[in-house]
This record gives structure tokens, sequence and C-alpha cells, in this order.
């Protein structure tokens, strides 16, 4: 994972000597796109890849597979390590949990601006699936690179990118009255690049489910109930381009995303007439420069508002959240050490009714990413202090890499890193939920190694960690009416990680990840102490088979997760499952590319739930029908900078 | 760009980080009046206990923020830094550090065994201290209430309901949604059966709100019923005589009643059934979030069937002041908790109008539903009559006296007309009161707590009865009334009256209060 800025100094020119000689002969962007072998674009500095190069991360291609799954969250969830928990059905909530840490403890960041809103978590249905390329996922406390709210790990979601000359739309349609439809145009335009997406669709998520509360007991009698006000309708889009200026690069960014959705509650509490309206929009501006000697800068400017409105229920409330921040990335190299340094000043800010908190938040951090003697062993370094608010906490973080003839590379990192109290916990009360302004960050710190191989067949990782996670924030149960958010939680957690992929021939591909996570309570509770944090399954891994040529493709995926409790005195749990999905993949016309999709997920008709008695949608189809026209690539009016592109 | 640009820039940024926390801490918050700003919450500093006086100024070590100042309740003295009543704490008993022993209250600063006689009544209170709880043990002693040291098994969160089987404790355990089996003579131990009380797999918390024992079959009934999971259950178990007998397995170890799983009952979805009256084999369940008594019969616990549905809605309707609001919004019931007394069912509901965009309630006129089950359907239901709604409103717990061998009469709680801050302390109750309804339903008497200097303003929860005795919770207050019933007229015992304090049970909230057989 570190070689991402060794390459790109190495091979920065070679690349660009490439791209021009390419872009001057048009015969060849005439092949089949297929056959054309595009060099990637490198990632932005935000990117694990870049910024936390010893780090785990594991890298989701969203974009190739989005017709197969329901929502955003399914797929990020098939990372190792990742819990994904959800509320059932499209446009429903969902929410992650990276290495026994809870949701508010991992980061989620969309091209690198933080989704974590007003109570700490992202909601990954607030992500529209069609912009989303790529999910990047960093396992382990990254507050040494990524600042706070990190105790388990972070999750960059980078949006499509603008450079391919595309034009491409999707149609499809499925169960529970689901329809959806997107499209979008990408490529050169005013001498430099563009894209535009549009996207919409609709679910009535009326899927049916089974309830019997006495289940095991003689008095048992199952009924099939259908889910009611579980529906969504969502609609947005995103707008980005970017171009050289002089020997800069300047990328920007707008995406805009809105969602209407009831929210049905839980089984045994469902609110028929609750609903929940949101806006989000999100802009920013990166000026970047990159030099051949694998020195760069960028400066960025970004933005982001959410607004909900929640209506029926148990109450009703209208939130905003503001944040704007203006940042700075430098690496420079200095003989075996690539020093890079960050800065941040923002600002982040709420208005929920008579309560209105804002906050300055700032940042600076640096690395050192040394190779002694130019080898292949790195030693990295890193520390971050962030300030938000009253709030001002340090990361450090040791990381190791080594990379071993035959593909092999071995990793390890160390470090800490903490959480600062959402507004939500701090400020504002909801309904029956006290606010503590009282409350302290949440800390955690953690230890990780692993060992990857990579070849020509596959690639297989292997990794173990262990963390502990302290002064967390839990709502406790204060009678008669509400909860109040105390520091009074702790968690030790371990586990081992595993991802692979092997492809033996060109039409067949297994890939896989496994996730072994052991939790204990380390609360001085007698009822509690050492048992199993809840909603952390031991066990959670999926593998995806898929075989056929390009134009007829069928694929399997199978999910299975463990047993899990849902309760700290781990005596209620919800069962152990293994979902099964397949779908084939018809291209019926090559140019352009007209592809019919036909996915079935949890085939098995498996009843299972999430969370809080959420029930999850049994067995669902989705047809999609996907259009993509590659247009011929003009040759660029100016050499293509070695600099990402496209996500500011 | 060059290292000296890349420099200058760096040190702008950074010096920036410095700078901005100060310039941009300010808020636009309009606090209400009484209310004063602290950072970006408004809050009470004449009672909030973390802004007691001023800002950021807390009370520790048990004080209350009473008018602007930190200080210990009424009545209790500071021992180690700590408020203590030591009147009453058996670890503190009279002076810091005196420890009374086993078995042994403290009783007015004086360890005192009630073993040896004198005690009138042993309750249990299931007390919330959030987070956890406990079982506390309170001895009715000649000289006042005695609290015991508290106790809880080790498996055990806090309870949420409690019952006895002989001298069995059945403890309905919040966290884990299970029924716990206690010695009586061992709060601190729990045996090893342990049934749940939510089943399959839906990751649900059962919400106990009531257990109810019956003699049958030469063995028991248990009926626990799990409100957030709206399902009544139902098991069979020993004969309560012999319950005491099989939990005491040994010095150190606790045996197991054997209860079995009979079945129960699921009502729907978002009900809330609440504790029910049971008349011969019918049970009749207030479901109060639709506002409505369901009747069920159980004599099958694995088959059990439904009769009627009453709707108390008709009755709002028709009472004094629960018509149609001047906003032409309308008063709900919410009926919490039923009793069966004289061959009927009684209903005590809450009428009220909830607004969720202020999350405040308007209250209406008490409800109290007499349900003939003789009859069927709507014609089965009619209201109390002759309940002042300028002294009763938000009627919540009804409890029969089993005075004399004639019709008997019924308490009823009202819980009053509460006023919140922002942090839901109670700041005032206004119309809360004990009434006393003879054998026709006509109030004989009433009773009201007064207020205690600084202390939360006290109203009238759930009521035990043991002979001519009434004890009386105020779970919010976690604060417990001891009244005499005489010639039509409560005597208070225990309470305010005279200057006194009724004692503090619970540190945050009294969830159950049962009378407790001898070991």
């Amino acid at each position: 994972m570190g070689g991402w800025r060794w390459a790109r100094a190495c091979l920065g020119p070679a690349l660009s000597v490439a791209s021009i000689a390419w872009g001057q002969s048009p015969a060849v962007v005439e092949l089949p796109p297929v056959d054309v072998p595009v060099p990637a674009a490198p990632p932005p500095p935000e990117s694990p890849l870049v910024r936390d190069p010893t780090g785990l991360t594991t890298v989701v291609d969203v974009a190739s597979r989005r017709s197969e799954v329901s929502t955003l969250g399914v797929l990020v969830g098939e990372a190792p390590g990742v819990v994904l928990q959800q509320t059932g059905g499209i446009g429903q909530a969902e929410q992650l949990s990276l290495r026994g840490a809870s949701s508010t403890g991992v980061l989620v960041l969309l091209d690198g601006v933080p989704l974590n809103a007003l109570g700490g978590v992202a909601d990954l249905s607030l992500v529209p699936l069609p912009a989303v390329q790529r999910a990047e996922v960093l396992r382990g406390g990254a507050g040494a690179r990524y600042g706070a709210g990190t105790l388990g790990g972070v999750v960059n979601l980078v949006t499509r990118s603008a450079a391919e000359p595309v034009i491409s739309g999707d149609v499809g349609a499925g169960s529970f009255g689901t329809i959806q439809g997107s499209a979008s145009a990408s490529g050169p335009v005013l001498g430099g690049s563009g894209l535009l997406e549009l996207h919409a669709g609709h679910s009535d998520g009326d899927f049916p489910y089974l309830y019997d509360p006495l289940a095991g007991t003689p008095a048992s009698n199952p009924k099939t109930l259908i889910r009611e006000n579980n529906q969504a309708t969502w609609v947005g889009g995103l707008a980005k381009g970017g171009g050289r200026v002089g020997q800069w690069r300047l990328d920007g960014l707008v995406q805009v995303s809105a969602l209407s959705r009831g929210l049905a509650g839980t089984v045994d509490h469902p609110t028929p007439d609750a609903h929940q309206d949101f806006l989000g929009l999100q802009a920013g501006l990166r000026l970047s420069r990159a030099w051949a000697s694998g020195a760069d800068t960028s400066l960025r400017l970004d933005t982001r508002r959410e607004g909900n409105t929640f209506r029926g229920g148990d109450f009703s409330d209208d939130t905003r959240w503001w944040q704007a921040s203006l940042s700075w990335d430098g690496t420079l190299p200095v003989g075996h050490h690539w020093l890079s340094a960050s800065a941040s000043v923002g600002l982040s800010f709420a208005d929920a009714d008579e309560h209105a908190p804002r906050w300055a938040v700032t940042s600076a951090s640096v690395q050192d990413e040394w190779r002694p003697g130019g080898g292949s062993v790195s030693i990295v370094p890193s520390a971050r202090i962030d300030q938000g608010g009253p709030f001002v906490g340090i990361s450090p973080k040791l990381g190791v890499s080594w990379a071993l003839p035959a593909g092999v590379t071995l990793q390890a990192n160390v470090g800490q890193s903490y959480r600062i109290p959402s507004f939500l916990e701090l400020y504002i009360p909801t309904g029956t939920t006290l606010a503590n302004p009282d409350l302290e960050p949440e800390r955690g710190v953690f230890v990780d190694a692993g060992a990857g191989i990579a070849g020509a067949p596959g690639m297989l990782r292997v990794a173990g960690f262990a963390a502990q996670y302290e002064n967390l924030i839990v709502y406790e149960y204060q009678p008669p009416v509400p909860t109040r958010p105390e520091n009074v939680g702790a968690v030790r957690a371990a586990g081992l990680e595993a991802e692979g992929r092997l492809q033996p021939a060109r039409w067949v591909e297994l890939t896989g990840s496994y996730g072994l996570l052991f939790t204990e309570n380390i609360r001085a509770i007698q009822a509690y102490y050492l048992k199993e944090a809840p909603f952390r399954p031991r066990h959670r891994g999926t593998l995806r088979l898929a075989l056929g040529p390009e134009r007829l493709r069928v694929h399997g995926t199978l999910r299975a997760q463990s047993l899990m409790w849902v309760n700290r005195s781990n005596t209620q749990s919800i069962a152990g499952r293994v979902l099964v999905d397949a779908g084939v993949d018809l291209t019926v016309l090559r140019r352009p590319e007209v592809v019919l999709s036909f996915n079935a997920t949890n085939l098995g008709d498996v009843q299972t739930r999430d969370l809080d008695a959420y029930p999850l949608p049994g067995r669902a189809f989705l047809a999609t029908l996907t259009m993509r026209l590659d247009l011929p690539r003009s040759p660029p009016s100016t050499p293509p900078s070695v600099s990402s592109e496209g996500t500011p | 760009m060059t290292p000296s640009i890349r420099a200058a820039l760096s040190a702008i940024l950074l010096a920036g980080l410095a700078l901005l926390p100060g310039c941009l801490s300010s808020s636009e918050i309009q606090c209400v009046s009484g209310t004063v700003r602290c950072g970006d919450t408004c809050v009470a500093t004449q009672t909030d206990n973390n802004n007691c006086g001023s800002c950021g100024s807390a009370c520790s070590g048990g004080n209350v923020c009473v008018a602007g100042g930190c200080t210990c309740p009424v009545g209790q003295g500071v021992c180690n830094g700590i408020c203590t009543a030591v009147a009453s704490d058996p670890n503190n008993c009279g002076v810091c550090g005196l420890t009374c022993g086993a078995g042994q209250a403290c009783n007015q600063g004086v360890c005192q065994d009630c073993s040896q006689g004198g005690c009138r009544t042993a309750l249990i209170a299931g007390c919330i201290a959030a987070p956890g709880g406990y079982l506390q043990r309170i001895q009715d002693a000649p000289g006042g209430l005695l609290l015991e040291a508290p106790a809880n098994p080790p498996v055990a969160t806090f309870p949420d309901a409690l019952g006895f089987i002989g001298t069995a404790l059945l403890y309905g355990d919040h966290d884990s949604s299970t029924l716990l089996e206690i010695p009586v003579g061992s709060l601190g131990s729990a045996s090893s059966e342990r049934l749940s009380l939510v089943t399959g797999t839906t990751g649900s918390i059962a919400g106990t709100s009531d257990i109810y024992v019956e003699a049958a079959d030469a063995g028991s009934r248990i009926y626990a019923m799990a409100t957030l999971v709206n399902t009544l259950r139902i098991f069979g178990g020993p004969d309560p005589a012999q319950a005491g007998a099989l939990l005491d397995a040994g010095p150190g170890s606790v045996g197991a009643l054997g209860l079995q799983d009979l079945g129960g009952h699921a009502f729907d979805p978002g009900s809330f059934p609440e504790p029910f009256g049971k008349i011969g084999n019918d049970v009749f369940v207030p479901l109060n979030a639709t506002g409505q008594v369901l009747r069920v019969n159980v004599s099958n616990p694995a088959g059990t069937t439904v009769g009627d549905t009453y709707d108390l809605q008709p009755l709002v309707a028709a009472l004094p002041g629960g018509g149609v609001l001047p906003d032409g919004g309308a008063f709900q019931a919410s009926p919490t908790q039923a009793i069966a007394r004289n061959g009927y069912v009684y209903v005590a509901a809450n009428v009220l109008r909830f607004d969720p965009d202020r999350f405040v309630s308007d209250y209406g006129p008490p409800l109290v539903v007499r349900i003939d089950p003789t009859k069927s359907g709507q014609a089965a239901l009619s209201a109390v009559q002759g309940l002042d709604a300028g002294v009763c409103q938000n009627v919540e717990w009804l409890a029969s006296l089993p005075l004399g061998t004639a019709a008997r009469p019924m308490l009823v709680s009202c819980a009053g007309v509460r006023t919140y801050d922002q942090n839901f302390n109670v700041t005032s109750v206004a119309n809360t009161a004990l009434l006393l309804l003879d054998g026709n339903d006509q109030q004989i008497t009433s009773w009201a707590p007064s207020n205690g200097a600084g202390q939360t303003p006290p109203s009238v929860g759930r009521a035990v009865v043991q002979n001519t005795t009434v004890y009386v919770a105020d779970e919010s207050a976690s604060r417990l009334y001891v009244l005499d019933y005489g010639t039509n007229s409560f005597v208070e015992r225990v309470g305010y009256v005279d200057g006194g304090t009724p004692p503090q049970i619970c540190p945050t909230y009294i969830s159950d209060l049962v009378v407790s057989p001898a070991p």
C-alpha cells in the first residue's frame, strides 16, 4: 500500500511521456475500451492509499457492481473488519462498525469530506450509489492521518472520475416497488475534463417479513406482515470537473442529494407516520500541483450542508448541520524521507430548534515516510493534533511496511485515536434523549500487523489486530423518561481479517473476505463484564464467484454472519445467517455497450433482522439495463499531470 | 512553490489554528425565562445540579442544587464528602462509618434487628440507579422506614418488575430481558434457571411491566407482561407454598423453581400492553398505545382466544372537559393498568394530548373505567363518576384494599400534571392525589403529599397495601410515603408530615414495589 508515492516519484515522468505519445495516436483510442490500457489516476491525497501508506486498506469497486446490490452499504460491508448495520431495505438508514468500534467511531468521507454529521454517525443511505466509484476502507485507528472520530477506521468514498470520455445511463426495476435510474456524461470539456451525473429512484419498501414474538413457545403463531411506511424516494446529482491552470491543477465538485423516506420503526414499535426529509449539499475546490521530483501540494476548500426534517413518530425535529474547511496538504521528498504535512481550519455548526452550537475545527499533522537506504522497508511515524470546539487531542501512530520479493508485503501499525463527542451528544436533546455538555472524548489504542501476497493469479492479505476503546459514550436508560449519554463504556477487541482474489482464468474470478472479531465489555458492571459487545458478530465473511466471458457473466455472492448479541448481558441474540445473491450480466450490444443485468438478493428468503429489531428484506429481484458509450479520446491540450484528478 | 512560500503559508495556516477557537465560539441561543445560557445550551442554574448558581458549577457527592446553591437533601449529613442519610443508611448508621450487621437495618440512627419483632411489613423496591440498579428491602419499623443494605444478583442489571411466588422473588431483569428467581432471604443471589422473556431472534428488550402470580392446578401460573415486545408470557410453576424450599438449596447455593413455558399471547405490534386485571379465565389488558382494553381468554396458554376490544376514547369525549379542545384537537386515553375488584375490571388511564413539536402534553380530566365482564362490547364500559379534575389528573395506578368482607374500596393514584425542565427534571406537579373510593365507587377521602422545601415536587404513584397500611411510591422522586387508613381517612405516618421527610428509596427511580413475605 505504501507504494503509491514511490511509484509516482519513479514513474511519474514515464507516465507523462507515455500519455503524450498515446494522446497523439487517435487510432489507438478506437480500439475497444476493454483493450486499452488506461493508466489509472493516482489516488487523491485524502485516499488512505496515499495518506496512510502502511495502513491496512481494502478498496471496494462500487461502480462495476452496483447493479448487484440494493444499497451502498452492502458493498462496503464486504471489506473485512466491517459490520454493516441496517434498518431495512433500499433508502433506509445503514451504518458501519469497524474493528468492533461503534458507527460513531468510523469516519466516513465523501471525496475526503466527513459525512459524520450531528450525531456522529454517517448514514450511508444518504450517499447516492450511482455517484460512487469505489470505497477505500482503512482499518484501525486513523487519528494520526484523519483526525478525530476514527477509532475503528476510515471509509473514503470516491466519486466517479471525470476523465473518462463516456456517456452512460441505466434504468432498473425490482421488488417492493423499486424503480431507479441514472445518467451521466464525462470527458474532455473546456480544455479539462468534466462529469455530470443525475440519478433518481423510488422504493415502496413494502417487503413481507415474519412476525412471531412467541416463537419457540407453545403459543408460537408465525404471521407474515408487510413492512409499512418503509418507502423512500431519492434524487440527486454530481457535477465535477478539473483542468490545468498553468502549472497547477484546479478541480471542483458539487454534489447534491435529496431523500424523502418513511421511518418504519422497529418490529415491536412501528411508527406508521414517522417521516424524514433529507437534503445534502457538498461542494469543493482543490488547487494542486505535483512536481516530477515527487513533491506535491494541494489547497482545498470544502463545504457540506445537511438538513433533516423529522415529522410524526415520537417527536418532530428540524436540524441543519453545516461545515466548511480550508485545508492544505504538502509532501516533499528529502533523501530517503518522504515528508508530508497538513493543516486545516474549519467551521462546523448546527441549528436544531433553539440549539445552535458552533465550533471552530482546526488540525495539523506531520508524517515521515522513511525508507532506510531507499530499500524496501518503510518506517512511517506520524502524528496529528486536532481541535474541535473545547476539545484538543493528539493522535500518534507508527507504521512499518516491508516489500519482499515475489509480491509479498508485510505491514504493522500501532497508534492512538480519539473521538470528540458529537453536537447531538453534547448540546442537542431530541425527544427523550438528553444532551450532556460534560462529555469527554472517547479514546482508542490499537495495534495490527498484516501480510499480503499479490501476483498474476490473484492476491491474499491476512491481518490481525487488537484494540481497546475507552471512555465510550453510552446512552443509559434513565427512567421515567429520558436517556442521557455518559462516558462509561469500555471495550476490548481483537480479531483477524482476510481478503483474497483468485483469477485462475480470464473467465473465472473468486473473491472473498473474512473477519473474525472478539470483543469484551470491560466496563465494571458485573452483569456485563467480559461479555461480548452487542451487534458485533464473531464471524463475518463474503465469497463471490464470477464466471463467464465479458458478454455473459454470471455471479453469485454468499454473505455469512454468525450469531450476534443484541444486549450487553449476552442473553438475547440475532441468529447467524447466510444470504445468497446471484445474478447474470448479458451484454446485448457492444457499441454502445448495452448490458442487461438480472440480480436476485437473499435467494433463500432468509428472515433476519438487524439492530433493535429492524427486519431486513427477504428475497428480492432487480433488473437493470445499462448503456455505456465510450467516446473517442481527444488529445489533451497540455500534458496530463501526475496529480490525481476529479476529486477536490 | 518555493520552500519560503511554503513555509509562510504553513505559518499562516497554523496561526489560524490557534486564533480561530476564541473567535468563533459564540452562538445565538435565546434562553427562556428562568434559564441562562451556559455554552451552547440553556440551563436553570437555580436547580440544575450540573450548573448550580453559575455555569459549570456542578454539585457533587450527592448534593442537590437548591436555589442556586449545592446542599445535601433534607435529612442528610455529610460522610466522607458524600451526602448521607445517617438516620437510615445501614453503612453510616447514626454516625459516619458505623455499619449495621447482617439482617439489621438502620432505624433513626440505631441499628435494629427486625427479626426480633416489631416491624410491621417488609417491602422490596426495584431500584434504578443509572447505571444499573438493585433490590432495596425496606422494613416498616415503629420508628419509621428502615432501609437494609441494597442487594442485586450479579447477573442482573436492574429490575423492571417484581412479583412473588411464595417466598421466591421473581425479578424481570431489564437488560437481559430474563426472569430471575431469587430467594427472598438472599436478594443478592439468583437461581441459574433464567427464563427469557423475549423469544426467537427479535433483538428487542422485553420491558416487563408486570409479574402476576396465581395458584392453579396444584401449582401456580406466572404471567409476565413483556410490554416492549407486546407479549404476555405464561409459565407454569410450583405450589407457592413450596417455592421457597425449592430455591433454598442449602448454604451458598440456589435451587430452581422449574418453571415451564406454557405459551402466552402476542398483541399487535406497537400496542404496548400494560399490567392487567384477571377475572375467571379472562385477562383484561390495557393497550397503552391504542387506547383500548383487550379481553383475552388464557385458559389454554398455548392457544389464547381474543374476546372483546374495548375502546376508551368515547368515554373521554363524554367526560367534563374531555371534549374537543379549542384548537380542534382531542385528548387521547392511554390506559396504564387494570385490576380486578368486586367482580369488575377497573382501568386507570392517562388522558392527555401529546404535542411532538413541543414535546409536552396537555392533560385532560381523570379517567377510571369500569368494565362489566358480564356484558359485551362497549356496553360493558362506564367511567367512574365524580373524580374531581381540580384534585386529580393523570390517573396512573389502582389498588384494591382488602378491608373487611364487604365490597372492597379502591385506591386511585393520580400522578398529576407535571412540568419538566429541559433535562426532564420535574419542576412542578399539580393535581396529584391519592383517592379512596368505596365499594360503590364513591370517593371517601383523598390525600396529597405536601411539598418539602428543596425537594423534588412530590407526586403520587403506584401504591401497595398491607392490612390497613398503604405504601405510596413517588417513583420519580424515589420516595415512599406511608399512610394508615383509619375511619374514612388517611393518616400520613411517613412523609412530609410534621416537618419530616419521606426516605429516598432509590438513587433515581422506583421501578416496582412489592410487599415481601418473611424469608
